[in-house]
Parts: C-alpha cells; sequence; structure tokens
C-alpha cells in the first residue's frame, strides 16, 4: 500500500490466497477494518451496533470471497458494497435513525461542486447547504456521501450500489441540481 | 414525513485502541469455518435452518392417483366411489379405528351406500358421520395435520380398509432432523440476506419412492434447487395405502430458510 491507496495486483493476489486459506484474509482484515468500522460508525453513531456490523461486513465478505473477481478496482469496494447492504438492512429491520454526517470537509465539497455559489453561499452557506439535504431522499444522500465524503471514483461509487457508472455520475450531478434548487429558492 | 437521516456535523469520535478493541479475526474466522466448512454440526448456529414441516393431507380426488387399476371392475367402481368420503375424513377415520374397534368400513358392493363407524357417545361423531360421496369440506384435518401425522405414522398398521396416507418410514422426528442436518443456505445469498419458504411438492409412489418434485412457491433459482435436493434425498417413505394396496399420493413440504449469524451478544 502506497499513500493509502492499495497495491492492485498484489491485493488481488492477497485474496486468492484467501479464497485457498480463510486463514490469510486477516491481512485484508487488518487493511480496511478502521475504515469499514468508520464508515459505519458514521451512519450507525453507535459502536456495539457498529462492531457486530463491522463484524458481519467482513464475515460476508469472507464466506463469499470465492465469488469475488478483481475487475479493476480495490477489495475495498466490496466491502463498502456488504457494508452499504448490512447497514440499510440494518436500518430497516431496527427503525434505528440513519446518521449523516456533514462536517467542514464534506461541506466544502459539495460547495466545490455547485458551480454558481458566488452570492448564494457568501454567508451561512453551509448551514444552507446542511438544510437543503433535508430535501434529498436517503438515495440520494447516500450517492453524495460516497461520492464526495468518501471521496471514491464514480466506477467504484457505482460497483457499491450495483449501478452502471453513468447512471452513478447521472444521479449524483441530478442530486447536486437538486440542491442548487433548493438554494436559489431562498 | 418522519425525518430520513440525522444530520451531525462531526464524525463520531472514537478512540484508536477502542477501535482496536473491536476487531477480533478469530471469531470472523470462526464463524466463517462453521458456515462453510461444516454449516450444520455447530451448536452455536442458533436457529440456524428452522425446518417447518407440515405434512399437507391429501384433500382431493385430483391429487390422487390410482397407476394399477385393481383386480376386478366392480371393485375399482367402489374404490373410486369411496375416495372421496375416505379422503376427506381419513384422519378421523385413523383415529376412530384405533379407539373404537367396532369400526370398520363397508366394501360390500352391494351395499356401499353408507358407512357406520362411529359410536354414538364419541366427541368425533358429528365430523365423521357422512354417506359416501357427500363432498365434505372439513378442514380440521389440515390443522392438526402434524401431530396426527406423527400420530399415525406410529400406528401403520391398521386392522381397518380404507385409506392410510403416506408417512416417513422412520417417522417424522427423523424426516425433521434429516431436514435440519440436510438443508443448507445457498451461500451465494448469504450478502442477501434473503429469507423464505420453498414449498415443495411431490409423490410417495406406491413402492414408497419420491417422484413428481416440483417447486409449488419459489424463493428463487438457487434456494429451489437446494430445496428440490433435499426433498429427493428424503429417507424412505412408506406409500399411501387405500384398502391395504399401495397407492400413489401427493404431498408438499415447505421448507424454510433462514439466517441468523453473529447475534450481537456475540461479539465483545
Amino acid at each position: 500500500m502506497v499513500d493509502g491507496k492499495p497495491d492492485l495486483p498484489e491485493e488481488a493476489r492477497q485474496v486468492e490466497d484467501s479464497k485457498k486459506d480463510p486463514k490469510k484474509f486477516e491481512v485484508l482484515y487488518e487493511r480496511y477494518f478502521d475504515q469499514i468500522f468508520g464508515f459505519i460508525l458514521n451512519r450507525v453513531n453507535d459502536r456495539n451496533h457498529t462492531a457486530d456490523l463491522t463484524s458481519q461486513t467482513f464475515l460476508k465478505a469472507l464466506v463469499n470471497i470465492e465469488k469475488f473477481k478483481f475487475q479493476g478496482l480495490p477489495f475495498s469496494a466490496w466491502l463498502y458494497r456488504i457494508a452499504v447492504n448490512e447497514c440499510n438492512q440494518f436500518f430497516r429491520d431496527s427503525k434505528n435513525v440513519r446518521f449523516v454526517v456533514f462536517d467542514d470537509f464534506f461541506a466544502g465539497k459539495i460547495e466545490g461542486e455547485l458551480v454558481d455559489n458566488s452570492q448564494a453561499l457568501l454567508s451561512g452557506k453551509y448551514q444552507r447547504i446542511k438544510d437543503s439535504l433535508q430535501y434529498l431522499s436517503m438515495e440520494e444522500m447516500q450517492l453524495l456521501e460516497l461520492r464526495f465524503f468518501e471521496e471514491k471514483p464514480f466506477k467504484e461509487v457505482a460497483y457499491i450500489l450495483n449501478i452502471t457508472e453513468n447512471n452513478a455520475k447521472v444521479r449524483t450531478y441530478r442530486v447536486l441540481d437538486k440542491i442548487k434548487k433548493q438554494l436559489n429558492k431562498k | 414525513m418522519a425525518e430520513k437521516f440525522i444530520i451531525i456535523e462531526e464524525k463520531p469520535a472514537i478512540a484508536a485502541e477502542e477501535l482496536q478493541s473491536y476487531k477480533n479475526f478469530e471469531q470472523i474466522l470462526k464463524e466463517r469455518n462453521r458456515l462453510v466448512d461444516k454449516p450444520n454440526s455447530g451448536f452455536n448456529w442458533k436457529s440456524g435452518i428452522i425446518v417447518v414441516i407440515v405434512l399437507i393431507g391429501i384433500y382431493s380426488l385430483s391429487e390422487f392417483f390410482f397407476n394399477e387399476p385393481p383386480q376386478s371392475e366392480t371393485t375399482t367402481m367402489i374404490l373410486t366411489d369411496s375416495i372421496n368420503s375416505e379422503l376427506t375424513i381419513e384422519d378421523s377415520i385413523a383415529r376412530l379405528a384405533r379407539e373404537d374397534s367396532s369400526f370398520r368400513v363397508n366394501d360390500d358392493p352391494e351395499k356401499a351406500e353408507t358407512v357406520d363407524m362411529f359410536k354414538p357417545d364419541d366427541v368425533e361423531q358429528d365430523k365423521i358421520k357422512f354417506k359416501q360421496g357427500e363432498a365434505k369440506t372439513d378442514n380440521e384435518s389440515s390443522a392438526n395435520t402434524d401431530e396426527e401425522l406423527s400420530e399415525e405414522s406410529s400406528s401403520d398398521t391398521l386392522a381397518f380398509s380404507g385409506f392410510q396416507r403416506a408417512f416417513p418410514t422412520n417417522g417424522i422426528p427423523n424426516l425433521y432432523q434429516y431436514f435440519n442436518d440436510s438443508l443448507r443456505y445457498p451461500l451465494q445469498h448469504f450478502t442477501d440476506s434473503i429469507e423464505g419458504v420453498v414449498v415443495v411438492g411431490f409423490a410417495i409412489d406406491k413402492d414408497g419412492a419420491i417422484i413428481d418434485t416440483q417447486v409449488l412457491e419459489s424463493l428463487g433459482e438457487e434456494f429451489d434447487q437446494e430445496a428440490l435436493r433435499v426433498i429427493r434425498g428424503m429417507p424412505e417413505w412408506t406409500p399411501a395405502k387405500l384398502d391395504g394396496q399401495p397407492v400413489r399420493s401427493k404431498l408438499s413440504i415447505p421448507l424454510r430458510f433462514t439466517i441468523e449469524i453473529f447475534p450481537s451478544d456475540s461479539i465483545k
């Protein structure tokens, strides 16, 4: 791993090793545990539930590792995909509230995508973006988070959500348009 | 509209040491081995795959086949004529036959009009009093199918001529056990957390063979295939009998696929 970017051929080899010997999966587990835990914690905001969901995510990944085929994406994309499904299932089953972390980083990233931000966002801009997020559906929020909070390339976003790359792009820009409209209303 | 999500302005904080404490690869590995290598033997496979068996009784003529015509034409007539009534009250008959040895089904071709088979004080009287050919829609047999089946399987040699349905030769509990041991959750759907029931219909032929297996209620290709595999591999069945003659009969069994892993108290 260099600069947080996994070395894909090496990772592919580690996955193949894990298929033969599940114990070898520990390398991947160690590499991605913190990321996946953080990803789930941001949504669930409860450590025990997060620990539970993280374990399930890795367990399902390991149990199904035979099915994983390298498509030029890091192994983490698969883990995120399972994690997203686990979280969705969790929220459906438990009626727990879904959390969205809207910190300055995320706000800045979204702001950067809004072209006509010059006058509308001069004062209290983050607050205004935050307010406009309330009008988004959960799916729309999910897209924004993966793209601008997790900073996943569209290819990975698409894979995680099991949609086409093109669809991921189109939908993301539609969401941004929706936010813009909300901002212009005020 | 209810709030879909709550926006927080800071990531939930967690100390590195605490994060570290949640790591438990051994546990993952253990669970994995239990699921993949020997999915059915672990005590911790808590509810695992629960198999609910309800052997649905044989209700109508259409579900009942004769492959081999009985010896004479007269007999054929009687058999066919008496099926309707016998099928609908089979459970009562079986129970009564044990309770009341004087019970009999009149199969004399000349007097095939009525069947006398109850004691006046029998509580089941109303249910079993019938004339031949009368279309009964009594559903009590389906409600009690489970217990009655196990009851009946223990008394497979009834001293009366009438209908006796097919049952697993080794008894219902053993069949349960077989389903528990054999039914595997298709792991390719593990990530989807699919749960549900596949209903498999099948017939027990005159020689006890399991034939005509088909999925009546599907849950997806892999689940159906797994359910069919398990049904086809069932232990021996004793065929249904009509007047002591083995006959082919149709049955259906729902197989439940559930998945429950990593109960939250197992992670510490």
